[in-house]
């Protein structure tokens, strides 16, 4: 039924690959830690606009928390008027009142695929690990490793990490805030930690505080909420995809 | 502040931020003039009378950051951002601010003249104080300083509502609580500048007399009753007769 491939052709083939996008992505545009709801709808804006965008993942799977609306269920919800955004995706849902609802991994999927057709790039299985400073403190890339090498034990976990130069990050990385954590232990950025749940107000908020925290770095979605000590909002995903968006902007317009 | 025989100020202003809807500016006025027998000016928004370059931060820098603590803490670019926007009539919802600082920032901007007056500020901003003592940030519906702060958010979410207020949806009680664009708004009004009136006369902004609209209401029922229906009681006629 297959054509002959011997392993050696299966093992180039991949390396090769790798090693094309390792070269191309040294230096990008954009790059986008964290390939959640918000993270993503960011690098498919922005890839859209002809951006050139490297998504670092931790996963072995992009989509972070969309794949389930909460208490490990699948239907996921978005408040009005996120569903516009739905529509654009071409995710089907059901209305019900201000709020829609979808099957988590359909959303998902659709959202994932929907940023590789723009043209997005990625690496997942790989950990955000620290920024690249330039003139000023302005971020000026990211120093990554894989995911594995975190959890090796010390006395093999000599492996160093590779930097990937680029214009802009954007920490769409959840309630951890891994890049603008990264620059609070380095005294350039105070976080206020999230609050409690307040869906009405978070989403409101995490869309209206969604932009540039530093030179060179945006923060998109949950991270937004750890950033600013705003209130967690619970399992409705329309502020991610719409802080997403708005990042997307914000970053579209920094460059220029 | 110094106490004196003296009354302590010939003006009352009012700055009212222009993002409140339903609220009787005049009729405070006209209320306020009548008891206190001072002139009245009403004003719009504090900030857009006072603004200067320095201004969002200032704001900004007076949020709470953290609930449990009174840590200051610079204002991040969103944060300035955001008052930009309100300043440009967005509403939003959701920030607490220090009440302490807010009104410390304010008095900066007052000029020597204004010091003189008797300076209120109506706020839609949602406002709290952590008081020493207490383990967190609790909202508070005035803040008696210069310049006093009354919030109108802080009306409605200040003052507890009963426990089965949250608890039972269904259950009817013998008063309404204060609600957002609440009607009764311009009433609750009158007694909180009352409150910070008598706190500028004679240190004491409060009435243990239930019925007056100086009590000091911890719950919506009080508010009801005290706010809202109340009437200032004999003692603080007659002290306001005094000092009037």
């Amino acid at each position: 039924m297959f054509q002959k491939s011997s392993e050696k052709d299966v093992t180039r083939t991949i390396v090769k690959e790798f090693g094309r996008v390792i070269d191309e992505y040294a230096e990008s545009d954009v790059i986008v830690i964290g390939g959640g709801p918000s993270g993503l709808m960011a690098a498919r804006d922005l890839a859209k606009r002809d951006r050139k965008i490297l998504v670092i993942e931790r996963n072995n799977y992009l989509g972070g928390g969309f794949w389930l609306g909460g208490y490990l269920m699948n239907t996921i919800t978005v408040r009005s008027p996120a569903e516009d955004i739905l529509d654009e995706l071409g995710i089907p849902y059901k209305k019900e009142g201000n709020l829609s609802r979808a099957l988590g991994p359909h959303a998902c999927s659709k959202l994932i695929s929907e940023a590789c057709d723009e043209g997005i790039q990625i690496l997942n299985m790989t950990e955000f690990d620290d920024v690249v400073f330039r003139e000023d403190d302005r971020i000026g890339g990211v120093v990554v490793n894989w995911t594995p090498v975190s959890s090796l034990p010390r006395q093999l976990t000599c492996v160093d990490p590779i930097a990937l130069e680029t214009k802009i990050v954007i920490d769409a990385t959840g309630h951890d805030a891994c890049v603008v954590k990264k620059m609070e232990e380095r005294g350039l950025i105070e976080t206020r930690g999230f609050g409690g749940m307040w869906v009405e107000e978070s989403e409101d908020l995490v869309v209206e505080h969604t932009g540039k925290v530093h030179d060179g770095l945006v923060v998109t979605g949950m991270a937004v909420s750890t950033t600013y000590g705003l209130p967690r909002m619970g399992p409705t995903f329309g502020s991610m995809l719409m802080s997403g968006r708005k990042g997307a902007k914000v970053v579209d317009d920094l460059l220029g | 502040m110094i106490y004196s025989a003296e009354f302590p100020f010939e003006r009352i202003i009012f700055y009212v931020s222009d993002r409140i809807d339903r609220l009787e500016t005049q009729e405070i006025a006209s209320y306020i003039h009548s008891t206190i027998k001072k002139p009245v000016v009403m004003k719009e928004d504090f900030f857009h009378e006072h603004r200067n370059d320095k201004i969002f931060e200032s704001i900004a820098s007076t949020r709470v950051a953290d609930l449990n603590s009174r840590k200051d803490k610079d204002p991040l670019p969103m944060e300035i951002e955001i008052e930009k926007k309100i300043l440009k009539g967005k509403g939003i919802y959701g920030i607490l601010y220090d009440g302490w600082k807010l009104s410390k920032n304010m008095f900066e901007l007052l000029s020597e003249e204004e010091q003189k007056d008797h300076i209120i500020v109506i706020t839609d901003r949602l406002i709290g104080t952590l008081e020493r003592g207490e383990s967190r940030y609790h909202v508070r519906t005035v803040i008696n300083s210069l310049p006093s702060i009354i919030s109108i958010p802080g009306i409605v979410e200040g003052p507890a509502k009963p426990k089965e207020f949250y608890l039972e949806t269904e259950k009817r009680f013998d008063f309404k609580p204060m609600e957002h664009e609440d009607i009764r708004m311009t009433k609750a009004v009158k007694s909180y500048a009352l409150q910070t009136i008598f706190w500028r006369l004679t240190g004491d902004p409060f009435c243990d007399k239930i019925g007056c609209p100086l009590f000091n209401s911890h719950w919506q029922e009080e508010v009801i009753k005290n706010q809202i229906e109340g009437e200032l009681c004999e003692e603080h006629k007659a002290e306001l007769k005094r000092s009037v």
